[in-house]
C-alpha cells in the first residue's frame, strides 16, 4: 500500500475515534492535518512539477584507454512556479559509479549542477543507466519517477604498451619502408591481395578483380605495407577468467593482443585477430588503417570469457585451414588454458612451415604446469613465452624482437 | 549558549498551551499536593521514572527479547499492582486512584514532550501524541474538578465520563461536567489546531528527509516552510465548511456534530483526490 494512503487511513481511524468519543477539538485537529495532506497530494497531481525539470547529463569521454579519468556532469533546471522536491540518480555498476543527489528542494528557476570524476580502469563495455528523476510532493509522501532515454556506454579499451623503438627507427624503418598510417600511401605497387574491410578505396584494383576467376575485389599491396600479414589468435575459453593479479587472464591477453596489433599496424604490417574457444568466435582478417585498429580494439574491449574451455584439437584443425594468402604466415597464439594434457603434443604439431610463437598466460596456481608445457613445446621447436600480470612489459619486449626477425625473414 | 531550535518547535510549544491550561491550574495542583503523602503515588512516579531513565541510557535495549518484555512489564504494571492489595485488604480505592492519577500525569507530560521535541516523530506521531495528551489532560482536569465538588480529591468515574462518548451510544449514562476553564481551552484550540497542523507537516518533512538521508542536516524543513504554511492555511480554510455544517445540525442532532461535518468535508476532499489521481 502506498505511503500516503497508509497515512490517510491512519488519520481517518484516529479521527473516527475522536468523533465517536465526542471530542470536537481533537477531531478538528485530526481533520485539519488530514485536509492538509490531501491538499498537498491534490496540488502535486494538479501542478505536475515533474513536467518542469530539465536534466542534462554529459560525459567528457565515451571511449578511453585505461586507466583514464572520466568526468560526469549533471545539470538540472527547475522551471515551475512553486518549490518542488526532486532527486536524480544514475549509475554504472561495473565502474563503481553511483550518482544520487538525494532529495533536493528546488525553488522556481533554480539550477543545480553536480560533477563527479571517476576512474575507468576495467576493460569492457560499461553501461551507464538512464537518468532517473524522482519528483516528490512537498511532504515527500508520493512521487513520480521520470526515466529519460539516455542510456549510454563507456568503452574502456585494452591497455596499449608501445614498442620501445618508434616505427621510424625500427626494423621497418631500416628496411626502407615507413608507416602508411602516419605518412600516407605510396603509389608504388608491390603486388595484389584480396580486399580487406578497412582498405582505402583508392588501392582497390578493379582490373585485378575483373581478371580474377572469383571476381572478388582485390587490393594493391603498396609501399608502406610491410612484410607478410600477422594473425593473433586469442584463447577466450573459460580458463581466461582465472584471476591474474587484480585482473583476469583475458584482460592480459586482450592487452597483449591490442598492443601487438596496434604496434604492428602502426609499423605497416597487416594484422588480423581470431578469437577462439571450442571454435572460431570472431575473425578480423589482416588489414591496416585506423578503421581496422579501431575495430580490433573494440572487439578486444568487448570480449568476455566464454563458458567453454579452449579446445586444442579444434584449434589445430582451424589453424591449418587458415590460408596463408589471407592470414599470412606468422601467427601469435595467446593461450590461457594449461590443464589440458593434449596441449603439449598438439602445440608441437603446429610448427609446420609457419612462423608461430605462443604466449602462455599463467597465474600462481598453474605456474609449474605452464613451465612444463613450455619445456616440452620448446623441445619440439616452437617458441613459447610465459607471462603473467607482472611480466607483460618483458613479453612486449620479446615480441618486439620476434617481430623484427619476422620482418627480416619476409 | 543553547542553539535556537527551529520554528516548528516553537509553534508546537504554543500549540500545547490549551492542554497545559488543563494540567497547570490551581484545582489540579491542589489534588496533586494532597496526594504527595500517598506511598502509591510516590512509588508510581518512582518506578516509572526508573523505567524512563533505564530506557534513556539504553539498558532496556541491551536485554534479550524475553527479559526486555518481563522487565518493562514489571516496571510499568507494578505501580498499579501494589495499590490493588490495599483495595483488596482495606476496600479503600484511594491508593489505586493516586497511582492512576500518577499514570495520567506522567502520560500527559511525556506525550506533550513528544509533541514539542519528539525526534523521529512524523505527522501521525505528532497528532497521536497530541490526542493522547489532550485526552489524558482532560481526564485529569475533569477528575480533579469533580473530586473537588464531591470531596474525594480525584473522581475516577467522572474523569472517564469526560471521554466516554462511544459508551453513550451503547446506552451508558455518562455525566460529563462543564469545566471552568473550558472556554479558554476552546479559544486556545482555535490557534492550536493550525499550529499542530503546521508542526505535524513539518515533522513529516523532517522524518522523510531523515529516512532518505540519515546524516543530513535539517535543510528541507526550512526550504519548504512556505509550502507547509500554505498547506496549513488551506486546511484552515477548509475547516470553515465544517463549522458551518456544525451550526446547521447542532440543534436537531447534537450527538452527530463531531461526526457528520468532518466526514462530509473529508469525503469531499477524498473524492477530489480520487479524480485528480485517476487523471
Amino acid at each position: 500500500m502506498k505511503k500516503h494512503i497508509r497515512l490517510l487511513i491512519g488519520f481517518f481511524g484516529l479521527m473516527t475515534m475522536c468523533s465517536l468519543a465526542l471530542l470536537p477539538n481533537a477531531t478538528l485537529a485530526m481533520l485539519s492535518v488530514m485536509l492538509a495532506l490531501c491538499i498537498n497530494l491534490v496540488l502535486f497531481k494538479y501542478l505536475k512539477p515533474s513536467n518542469n525539470f530539465e536534466v542534462t547529463r554529459v560525459f567528457d569521454k565515451y571511449q578511453v584507454m585505461p586507466p583514464a579519468d572520466i568526468n560526469a556532469s549533471l545539470e538540472m533546471k527547475y522551471n515551475g512556479r512553486f518549490p518542488a522536491n526532486a532527486s536524480v540518480e544514475f549509475d554504472c555498476q561495473s565502474l563503481g559509479l553511483n550518482i544520487n543527489t538525494g532529495t533536493v528542494v528546488f525553488q522556481p528557476g533554480q539550477k543545480y549542477d553536480i560533477s563527479k570524476t571517476f576512474v575507468a580502469d576495467r576493460r569492457g563495455v560499461h553501461k551507464i543507466s538512464a537518468t532517473k528523476v524522482v519528483v516528490k510532493d512537498w511532504l515527500l509522501l508520493s512521487g513520480i519517477t521520470i526515466t529519460s532515454n539516455d542510456e549510454a556506454e563507456i568503452l574502456v579499451l585494452p591497455h596499449i604498451y608501445p614498442f620501445e623503438t618508434s616505427p621510424q627507427t625500427s626494423a621497418a624503418g631500416l628496411l626502407g619502408v615507413s608507416s602508411a598510417v602516419k605518412q600516407g600511401r605510396s603509389s608504388e605497387v608491390w603486388g595484389i591481395r584480396d580486399y580487406q574491410p578497412g582498405d582505402d578505396f583508392k588501392i582497390i584494383s578493379w582490373k585485378a578483380m575483373a581478371k580474377s576467376p572469383d571476381h572478388k575485389p582485390k587490393s594493391k599491396i603498396t609501399a608502406g605495407e610491410e612484410g607478410q600479414a600477422i594473425t593473433i589468435v586469442t584463447d577466450i575459453g573459460k580458463d581466461s577468467e582465472l584471476p591474474n593479479g587484480d585482473q583476469i587472464s583475458l584482460d592480459i591477453s586482450a592487452d597483449l593482443a591490442a598492443s601487438l596489433s596496434y604496434n604492428f599496424i602502426k609499423r605497416g604490417t597487416r594484422t588480423g585477430l581470431v578469437l577462439f574457444d571450442t571454435r572460431t568466435r570472431a575473425v578480423l582478417k589482416p588489414a591496416r588503417g585506423e578503421t581496422h585498429v579501431d575495430s580490433l580494439l573494440r572487439n578486444l574491449a568487448k570480449v568476455q570469457p566464454s563458458q567453454d574451455k579452449f579446445l586444442i584439437t579444434s584449434f589445430t584443425n582451424s589453424y591449418l585451414e587458415l590460408s596463408a594468402s589471407e592470414f599470412g604466415n606468422s601467427f601469435i597464439l595467446i593461450l590461457t588454458r594449461t590443464d589440458d594434457r593434449l596441449i603439449e603434443s598438439y602445440l608441437s604439431k603446429l610448427k609446420s612451415s609457419r612462423d608461430l610463437i605462443i604466449i602462455l598466460i599463467y597465474n600462481e596456481d598453474n605456474y609449474e604446469r605452464a613451465q612444463q608445457i613450455q619445456k616440452t613445446v620448446e623441445e619440439n621447436g616452437v617458441q613459447m613465452i610465459l607471462t603473467n600480470h607482472s611480466s607483460v612489459l618483458d613479453t612486449m619486449k620479446k615480441m618486439e624482437e620476434w617481430s623484427y626477425a619476422t620482418v627480416k625473414r619476409t | 549558549m543553547l542553539p535556537l531550535r527551529e520554528l516548528r518547535t516553537y509553534i508546537s510549544a504554543l500549540s500545547i498551551a490549551p492542554i497545559a491550561v488543563m494540567i497547570a491550574n490551581p484545582v489540579v495542583l491542589n489534588a496533586f499536593v494532597s496526594y504527595l503523602s500517598s506511598i502509591a503515588f510516590f512509588s508510581a512516579f518512582g518506578l516509572i521514572a526508573v523505567y524512563l531513565m533505564l530506557k534513556q541510557i539504553g539498558f532496556i535495549k541491551s536485554l534479550g527479547a524475553n527479559q526486555q518484555v518481563f522487565f518493562e512489564s514489571l516496571l510499568l504494571v507494578l505501580p498499579i499492582i501494589i495499590p490493588m492489595f490495599t483495595v483488596l485488604t482495606t476496600q479503600n480505592p484511594a491508593d489505586f486512584i493516586a497511582a492512576f492519577l500518577a499514570y495520567l500525569v506522567i502520560g500527559t507530560v511525556v506525550s506533550l514532550s513528544r509533541v514539542v521535541v519528539g525526534a523521529g516523530v512524523g505527522a501521525f506521531g505528532k497528532v497521536l501524541y497530541f490526542f493522547f495528551a489532550y485526552m489524558m489532560a482532560l481526564m485529569v482536569y475533569a477528575g480533579c474538578v469533580a473530586g473537588a465538588i464531591t470531596g474525594e480529591t480525584f473522581s475516577l468515574l467522572l474523569a472517564f465520563d469526560q471521554i466516554a462518548g462511544i459508551a453513550t451510544y451503547l446506552g451508558y449514562e455518562g455525566h460529563p461536567i462543564e469545566l471552568p476553564l473550558i472556554e479558554y481551552v476552546r479559544l486556545g484550540m482555535a490557534f492550536a489546531i493550525p499550529g499542530i497542523t503546521f508542526s505535524a507537516l513539518a515533522a513529516q518533512v523532517r522524518l522523510s528527509e531523515v529516512r532518505d538521508n540519515p546524516g543530513a542536516e535539517s535543510k528541507m524543513v526550512s526550504s519548504l516552510r512556505s509550502s507547509v504554511a500554505l498547506l496549513t492555511l488551506g486546511s484552515a480554510i477548509l475547516l470553515l465548511p465544517v463549522y458551518l455544517i456544525s451550526i446547521a445540525i447542532v440543534n436537531f442532532a447534537p450527538y452527530l456534530v463531531t461526526i457528520i461535518p468532518p466526514v462530509l468535508v473529508m469525503g469531499f476532499i477524498l473524492l477530489v483526490l480520487y479524480f485528480v489521481e485517476r487523471d
